[in-house]
């Protein structure tokens, strides 16, 4: 896989453009979900991924071919999915009549409300902790994946996210008691 | 307060990673009503975060990606030659040596043609301060960092303007060659804030980029041309690098 990638990476340096679409193509989907789990915005998540394949793309002359384009894209993702959040206030739409994105059951209330409880606990947590509980629970990746792509040793990522855990743990009480 | 054990072994539960031997040690520890409340509300924290994981979708975004990408990149468009030169002259060779030749005798027309330069006055010069043809300002594209760093002149010294509005904190250190230029002196615009910065022969670490504007001040040796490395990091994860070039 690292190798197709770095094919392709070298061909768009060449100059053949086009080979930068078969990389959209292969993590479009994942950046999406990524942007969407950290976000819960289906459309600002969009904006996000396609930004940042955009910017992947400019800056694609100084990519350290040693590196995994995979970790890479990631990580731009991530910190765009991030620093727009902050941006927006981590403001959440919730409309009885529209209800979130990604629950479109009608009577399924208590999920919703737990989904907005849940989101706002971890909207609390630091952008540090808040990319590990994503990059291990939802996108389930490996210590030494997340590693690459925070740029942190696997020890050091692992003992950030302990720290994360036990706040999601306090602020999902937080949450809950408020 | 925490049990660090009890902690470490939760974690090492969650992660699937317990040997036999911690397994016990955790039971143990368990039986304890309070490490048992923090290790259930640890683990159901997570399932609940995990239950309510947004449901995986799919988009198709790659034409419009390529579509910005290739409105970036659009080539200039190749003219055709259809002026009465190249038909004249057909042979590659001789249309380039005649163009080549013609391109001699337009410059040295327009060198000719140039008036002669004025001495400048001195005395208009003293007190002169400043180049502002060659201030430049570099706009952070970052989406962590919003702002710009100013470089500008005077005289020997390279004043560079670090006024950047990090969304989170971030330090800055600038590195240069010692050979070429040494800190003259380092402001802080801000200094009811938290920032503090130091120097070195060859570097200048600035902290606190959130809430604080730097002028730091370097001497050039020789008025020759530079560059100053920046790197943006937050903690020990890089946000970004940026190569300031200093152009006398």
């Amino acid at each position: 896989m690292q190798e197709t990638d770095t094919l392709l990476v070298i061909e768009v340096i060449k100059g053949n453009t086009e080979a930068f679409g078969l990389l959209v193509e292969k993590y479009q989907n994942q950046m999406y979900n990524l942007a969407l789990q950290i976000t819960r915005d289906a459309d600002l998540s969009k904006d996000i991924v396609q930004d940042s394949f955009v910017k992947a793309y400019q800056k694609l002359s100084g990519f350290d071919q040693c590196r995994k384009f995979f970790s890479w894209i990631y990580r731009i993702v991530l910190n765009e999915a991030l620093n727009t959040q902050k941006r927006s206030g981590f403001f959440i739409r919730f409309d009885e009549d529209n209800p979130p994105h990604d629950y479109s059951k009608e009577n399924n209330i208590e999920k919703d409300e737990t989904s907005l409880k849940v989101q706002k606990a971890l909207n609390r947590l630091a952008a540090k902790y808040k990319s590990l509980i994503v990059l291990k629970h939802y996108q389930a990746l490996s210590y030494e994946e997340i590693s690459e792509i925070v740029k942190l040793p696997p020890g050091k990522v692992k003992s950030r996210l302990y720290i994360a855990r036990d706040s999601l743990r306090k602020s999902l009480e937080n949450v809950y008691n408020a | 307060m925490l049990n660090t054990k009890l902690e470490e072994l939760t974690n090492k539960y969650i992660d699937g990673e317990l040997t036999a031997p911690e397994k016990d040690e955790l039971n143990v520890l368990l039986r304890d009503k309070d490490k048992k409340q923090y290790f259930d509300s640890v683990v159901n924290s997570l399932d609940v975060l995990k239950r309510n994981k947004p449901a995986a979708e799919q988009i198709d975004i790659t034409n419009s990606v390529m579509n910005t990408i290739r409105k970036q990149t659009e080539p200039y468009m190749k003219k055709t030659m259809s002026s009465g030169f190249t038909q004249n002259f057909r042979g590659a060779k001789i249309g380039y040596a005649l163009s080549f030749a013609l391109g001699v005798l337009i410059t040295g027309i327009i060198f000719l043609l140039q008036p002669g330069y004025s001495e400048v006055d001195e005395a208009f010069t003293k007190g002169t301060m400043s180049n502002p043809d060659l201030n430049r300002t570099y706009f952070m594209d970052e989406s962590s960092l919003n702002g710009s760093i100013k470089v500008e002149y005077s005289g020997e010294i390279v004043i560079l303007d670090v006024g950047l509005k990090t969304s989170e904190a971030i330090n800055c250190k600038l590195s240069f060659s010692e050979s070429q230029f040494a800190v003259f002196g380092v402001k802080n615009m801000e200094p009811q804030s938290k920032g503090n910065f130091t120097t070195g022969k060859n570097s200048v670490h600035l902290s606190h980029l959130e809430s604080n504007h730097y002028l730091v001040f370097l001497r050039s040796f020789n008025r020759t041309p530079g560059k100053i490395d920046a790197r943006f990091f937050n903690e020990d994860v890089n946000v970004t690098n940026l190569t300031i070039d200093i152009n006398y």
